[in-house]
């Protein structure tokens, strides 16, 4: 699988070109764009400081010395690259496709934000691994900055998504015993399932000072409920579950408990300081991702 | 229930339509897999049953509409209140109150009467009829005659011929009438319809009873008819009406060539002053000068006209009120008025004397012609003719005077006192003064023959009271009035109008009147005096029982008035009513034999009125409408006695000897042509049996003459409208009701209920209405359960 059977070059290009920058600084490997509290080696100076007993002479600034005759250390700016992990939800309600959203499914959308973001994320030699779930892990691939490894997202993100349910709360709990070190956490998932429970996982995940970012995303359709007249719902998750129903009758219902949802998951969001962003499948998700990061800029 | 288009019911199975699209929608529908089936659980789980019972509500609702939507138009109708076929003709009777009440305008502003609105109302009813319906009407003024049925067109004819000049009915007649008619009527369907504007006057606590006693009478008829009131009068105490209410004749004979006052009575009803209105009082048609008179609210004012007219005969008087009100008619008042010539008194003197005043009617005459005696130009109103007992029947062969006055006359026996009977019976009037000379058991004893023979009006006693130097001698003239005490004179009888001008019973008239003796008079019969009638001595001697029992009618039109009484209650003037005539008698002498009155200035107007009251006209001259009336045909002899005289000598007289001349008789009146009157010889006078409209009735005699001449002389009658029926006041509601009650009739004031009550009374409740409200509640409840669906769980 190539990138490009997930992104079109435009939408490649465009995503190219966007930066990421994450709100805090978390430790890394390798060198990048992402500024880090810890010195090290670097090629970046970032001050002097009077030298002490027990600093290394290698750090000394020796021209320093020749010219004012006095012991200056060199300090340097460390950079470290980004440990992200993309937590890709594939479970059946995913899988709904409506007619505004051109032919693509929410897991599909999710797919090629995935990828959008792992191939910027490596291109700024950040370490990118990839959790897909459904009611458990499926696909699991550990953080790396490699080029290569971009093959293997992409495969792991092009596997079909599942029919199986959702099962957020335990699935967030298993994912965050498996993320080790801190880093970067991004969500992509409709996030179909008790909100309660989501929310105790975030908590969980919280706790272990990763910052996460939760794509949410849903159809048009699932946004506005446009159906009228006799429908048969068929749950995408279990076969046996269907309702029939006059649309019109429940459309306020189910836009009220919609409602609902989203207002307790965005509670959630804020109470364990999650980004939250809702994306719809008709809206291109490159252009939702810049709006992201533009945020995040603004936020630095 | 029935239904009057029965095919269009098959419209309600237009009820499948609905359903089957429900069926056919519930068996198509669109599937979506469904990604968010955690948010829709949820709602569908919450609203299942909720949605399920709306949408077979909704069902319900939908399948209602067409089904009410077809009854709808196919008409219903609830028979269970149907009481007979709906198509079975009908009789209609409708009782009709023409009375001038009914001629109020409502409306000012459109000027339209009740009856007009009647009329329009009923136009509307009988046009809706079938041809083989029959209507009977019967007006209310004239409630006796048998009532026809007929067709619509010609009780359309009739009712616009209905007009308004008719006097007050009488609730319980027009129901009776109206009854009675239904009993006769064809159809077994029989409706009443009492169409009236129910004055207070109508239903008073007599009509109750009357009605009360109907309600037997109509439960054991076979076939009960439908009553019901419609009430055209509202708010009639609203109305503000201007009436001339009556006009009355202050002096007791109008005589000819002497002033005669008459007073009239103009009311108002009108809350505000009836301000600068034109009074014109007009005679025989002619308008005197106009007087202006303003009317405070509601309430009466007098106006008086003194007037004198020269010639003999009934003349109009009349007074017109110009104001534009809401009962007009009434704004214009007549009365007929007999003047009479000049009064012809023939005085018998029982005790005649050569001295002045010495004469037993010396006082008298000079009473009666004060003019004469003073010498004065003024011509007096009575001519006295003094004469002595043995000149009495040559007199009356010569003349027959209007007034026969016995003054102290001793008895009056044979041809003397048979002429007397027959002229009493003919009309006269006889006074008798008391004296000394009277031989009591002459007077007592019956006058006239068998037949119509009469007695006194109080049979003579005993003399009481005596005189102090009456030493036996009780034909002495001059009292001793030093030594002999007074008896106590007590008033006048206040209903005797002719002497109310002599003073109130509070002024006490008679007071300064001395009276020693009188005769003991013993009423008669029947007594009526100050105290009400009550039962009197009958004094009957055997001649009298000769007259035969007396019938209770007779008895109470030979009633005895007394005039004038002495302070303990015996009677010193009594009148009573004999034959055509009137007898009066004093128990007092008419000169200062056993008083003093003669000597008091009250005895000149008190002799003046009685002479008058008894001379003057007994004519019925004024007549309320409705009623009928004669006119007698001597007064066309007399008419023209006096007033072709004048013009051709005595040709009347020789007219009515000639057989040869042909004479016939017309009556002209409110405007409508001159009739002819059929009359036979044996006719001595002209017999209106009911009069049709008020207004002057002219009566002509025209006498056809040889040479192709003819003479006319005319009378006239002035035929009214009671005044009560100015006097708008509605009855009150309850008390109408509790009438209508007593016969099981319905009150209504809007004809559009009634015919409804009697379409449903007919062919039974139409239920369109109440299905077409039920349409649209039901469509406006689809639409509102149409909108509660599409909001279900957002509450």
């Amino acid at each position: 699988m190539r990138i490009l059977d997930l992104i079109t070059p435009k939408d490649l290009s465009r995503v190219a070109k966007l930066q990421m920058l994450a709100r805090q600084v978390v430790e890394g490997l390798c060198s990048g764009r992402h500024r880090s509290p810890h010195k090290g080696f670097s090629v970046e100076f970032k001050e002097h400081r009077p030298y002490v007993r027990g600093d290394e002479l290698r750090d000394i600034d020796w021209k320093v010395f020749a010219k004012s005759d006095r012991l200056y250390i060199r300090e340097f700016e460390e950079d470290t690259n980004l440990r992200c992990t993309l937590v890709v939800d594939r479970s059946g309600s995913m899988r709904y496709r409506g007619d505004r959203s051109q032919g693509r499914s929410k897991y599909e959308y999710a797919q090629q934000l995935a990828a959008s973001l792992a191939y910027l994320m490596l291109g700024q030699q950040d370490t990118v691994g990839l959790i897909t779930f459904d009611d458990d892990l499926r696909e699991q691939l550990p953080p790396r900055s490699r080029p290569s490894h971009l093959r293997a997202l992409l495969t792991a993100l092009a596997l079909d998504g599942s029919k199986r349910e959702t099962d957020l709360g335990g699935v967030f709990r298993k994912i965050a015993s498996k993320l080790g070190r801190r880093g970067l956490v991004i969500i992509i998932s409709d996030a179909m399932g008790d909100t309660g429970s989501i929310s105790r996982s975030l908590a969980h995940i919280r706790s272990s000072k990763h910052e996460v970012l939760f794509f949410q995303i849903l159809d048009p359709d699932e946004v506005d409920f446009p159906f009228s007249g006799r429908i048969q719902f068929k749950d995408l998750e279990q076969a046996d579950n269907e309702h029939t129903v006059e649309a019109v009758s429940i459309r306020e219902a189910y836009l009220k408990r919609l409602g609902d949802h989203e207002a307790k998951l965005r509670d959630a969001c804020l109470k364990n300081k999650v980004d939250l962003v809702r994306l719809t499948t008709d809206r291109p998700f490159a252009e939702a991702l810049h709006e992201y990061l533009a945020l995040r800029r603004r936020l630095r | 229930m029935t239904l009057l288009n029965g095919l269009l019911a098959f419209g309600a199975l237009a009820f499948t339509v609905p359903l089957a699209i429900h069926l056919l929608f519930r068996s198509r529908f669109r599937t979506v897999e469904w990604g968010a089936m955690h948010l829709l659980d949820t709602v569908v789980r919450v609203n299942r049953r909720r949605i399920q019972l709306l949408h077979l509500l909704l069902l319900l609702l939908r399948c209602a509409l067409p089904v009410l939507l077809a009854l709808c138009l196919a008409r219903p109708i609830l028979t269970g209140f149907q009481t007979l076929p709906g198509d079975a003709p009908q009789s209609l009777i409708i009782a009709i109150d023409d009375s001038r009440s009914m001629s109020a305008r409502d409306e000012i502003e459109t000027g339209m009467s009740r009856m007009s609105r009647l009329q329009r109302e009923l136009t509307s009813i009988i046009g809706g009829l079938s041809r083989r319906d029959e209507v009977i009407l019967i007006r209310a003024s004239d409630v006796d005659s048998p009532a026809a049925s007929m067709g619509a067109q010609e009780a359309l004819r009739q009712i616009k011929k209905l007009t308004t000049e008719y006097g007050p009915v009488d609730l319980d007649r027009m129901v009776r009438a109206a009854v009675e008619a239904s009993n006769n009527s064809s159809h077994p369907q029989r409706r009443v319809i009492i169409a009236s504007d129910f004055q207070s006057q109508m239903v008073h606590s007599g009509v109750l009873d009357s009605l009360e006693r109907m309600t037997n009478s109509l439960s054991a008829m076979p076939i009960r008819p439908v009553i019901n009131f419609l009430n055209m009068g509202l708010d009639s105490e609203q109305l503000a009406n201007v009436s001339v209410d009556s006009i009355d004749i202050d002096s007791p004979a109008v005589v000819a060539g002497r002033n005669a006052r008459y007073t009239a009575r103009i009311r108002s009803s009108s809350d505000t002053p009836a301000r600068d209105l034109r009074l014109v009082w007009s005679v025989d048609g002619q308008p005197l000068e106009p007087r202006t008179i303003t009317i405070p609210p509601r309430s009466s004012i007098t106006s008086r006209l003194t007037r004198n007219i020269e010639q003999a005969g009934v003349h109009e008087i009349s007074l017109t009120v110009e104001h534009s009100d809401a009962l007009l008619p009434d704004n214009r008042r007549s009365i007929a008025v007999d003047v009479i010539r000049e009064v012809s008194v023939l005085l018998v003197d029982g005790k005649p004397s050569n001295k002045p005043l010495e004469g037993e009617t010396d006082y008298l005459a000079i009473a009666l012609s004060p003019f004469a005696f003073g010498g004065q130009d003024q011509p007096d109103a009575v001519r006295t003719s003094v004469i002595g007992q043995q000149d009495l029947t040559t007199e009356l062969d010569a003349k027959v005077p209007d007034v026969i006055i016995l003054a102290n006359v001793e008895k009056i026996e044979g041809d003397s006192r048979q002429r007397i009977s027959e002229f009493v019976n003919d009309g006269g009037s006889l006074i008798l003064f008391d004296g000394d000379r009277i031989d009591p058991e002459s007077y007592n004893r019956n006058w006239g023959s068998a037949d119509s023979s009469w007695p006194l009006p109080a049979a003579l006693g005993n003399i009481t009271g005596k005189i102090a130097n009456d030493s036996g001698a009780p034909d002495t003239n001059t009292p001793d009035t030093n030594a002999t005490p007074a008896l106590p004179i007590g008033n006048p009888n206040p209903l005797y109008t002719p002497w109310n001008l002599l003073g109130s019973e509070d002024q006490r008239p008679f007071a300064d009147v001395e009276i020693y003796r009188y005769r003991k008079l013993t009423p008669n019969v029947a007594l009526s005096g100050d105290d009400g009638a009550e039962s009197a001595v009958n004094n009957k001697t055997d001649d009298d029982a000769l007259a035969g029992p007396v019938s209770p009618a007779e008895a109470a039109s030979n009633a005895v008035t007394n005039l004038l009484t002495m302070a303990n209650g015996d009677p010193i003037a009594v009148s009573a009513q004999r034959g055509k005539g009137r007898v009066l008698q004093f128990a007092i002498p008419c000169n200062t034999a056993w008083s003093s009155l003669p000597m008091r200035l009250v005895y000149l107007p008190m002799v003046q009125q009685l002479v008058l009251d008894l001379a003057g006209s007994r004519k019925q001259t004024t007549i309320d409408v409705g009623r009928g009336f004669a006119v007698s045909l001597d007064e066309f002899a007399s008419d023209i006695e006096s007033d072709t005289s004048r013009q051709s000598g005595d040709a009347s007289t020789k007219n009515m000897a000639n057989p040869e001349q042909r004479v016939s008789y017309s009556v002209e009146y409110a405007g409508e042509p001159e009739a002819l009157i059929e009359t036979t010889d044996q006719d001595r006078e002209l017999l209106i049996a009911s009069t049709d409209a008020g207004g002057t009735y002219i009566f002509r005699k025209t006498t056809a003459q040889k040479d192709g001449e003819s003479e006319i002389s005319s009378t006239l009658r002035v035929v009214e409208v009671p005044a009560e029926e100015s006097k708008l006041r509605d009855v009150e509601a309850a008390r109408l009701t509790a009438a209508a009650n007593l016969i099981d009739a319905k009150v209504y004031t809007d004809m559009q209920d009634l015919e409804s009550d009697d379409r449903t009374r007919r062919f039974g409740r139409e239920m369109w209405r109440w299905l077409l409200i039920g349409l649209l509640v039901l469509m406006i409840g689809e639409l509102l359960l149409q909108q509660s669906i599409s909001r279900v769980g957002t509450a």
